[in-house]
């Protein structure tokens, strides 16, 4: 499956096509990081339940501490 | 104040600017090394009207990077900052909220006719949940937050970028105070200039 994450192709395996899978497979910390698939923004809540499809655009926005 | 010192305050401002943003509101999320220092820039640059959250009291350690003074340990900050911003601009609203922000009273606490947010807190997760509830809750209003702004990096590493429309993100995106890099004057007032630079810009209807 191709994703475009943060304005980059890559490849994920079919049985990764969940947010949640995604953003474990890339090591994001699910509470500090805001995701939007395809422009929207996903509450935390669905990360388990969002299948991603071929070609869905991804932005991963991952913050820091500090303030 | 009357009306020649008002005109006398504003003078030194670009032309046309005072008047536009002497129409705005902004709602600032935290008062600590972000918030406090933005709210006297944007009052020094003439404001209209403030709103300001923060559930924190003043201590020791925030002098080295937040905008208050010794007489003002154990304060709440919002408060403090209140009287702060009195002694620069007598006249300026603030309205203060001495809240701890989360995602059950952002609804309740952010109005949704303010003319842009400015988030400024420090934890992580706290930064993530309101940029998404102003995505997801206040579409339209113009969000100015801040990531990685630890250590004594340079400040050309501070950039501002704009990942979603209405979202703008200022930072190096990396440095975390958790990291046990730090925080150091110089380089969180750089990104809270930064950012009450990307909301004047943005106020005046200009691409940050």
């Amino acid at each position: 499956m191709k994703l475009v994450i943060n304005g980059t192709e890559r490849e994920f395996p079919a049985a990764t096509a969940g947010l949640k899978e995604i953003l474990a497979a890339l090591k994001l910390n699910t509470r500090s990081t805001v995701c939007l698939v395809n422009g929207e923004a996903v509450p935390p809540e669905q990360y388990g339940t969002m299948v991603l499809a071929d070609n869905d655009k991804l932005d991963l926005l991952s913050f820091v501490g500090g303030g | 104040m009357d009306g020649i010192e008002t005109q006398e305050r504003w003078a030194a401002n670009p032309p046309g600017l005072t008047a536009i943003l002497q129409g705005a509101t902004v709602f600032i999320a935290g008062a600590g090394g972000l918030g406090s220092n933005v709210a006297i820039m944007l009052a020094r640059a003439g404001i209209g009207r403030l709103i300001v959250a923060d559930f924190d009291r003043v201590s020791l350690s925030n002098l080295n990077r937040q905008a208050y003074t010794m007489n003002q340990i154990g304060c709440p900050k919002v408060t403090a900052l209140r009287d702060n911003l009195r002694e620069i601009v007598p006249e300026l609203p603030v309205e203060t909220r001495p809240l701890w922000l989360s995602e059950k009273n952002f609804a309740a606490a952010i109005p949704a006719d303010v003319n842009l947010i400015c988030e400024c807190f420090d934890v992580p997760e706290a930064k993530a949940a309101l940029v998404r509830f102003v995505l997801m809750q206040r579409r339209g209003i113009p969000l100015v937050a801040v990531s990685g702004i630890g250590g004594i990096g340079r400040l050309e590493e501070l950039r501002t970028v704009s990942p979603a429309p209405g979202l703008y993100l200022i930072g190096d995106g990396v440095s975390e105070i958790a990291d046990g890099c730090g925080t150091v004057a110089s380089r969180v007032m750089a990104a809270a200039a930064a950012q009450a630079h990307c909301a004047i810009r943005l106020l005046a209807g200009e691409k940050p």
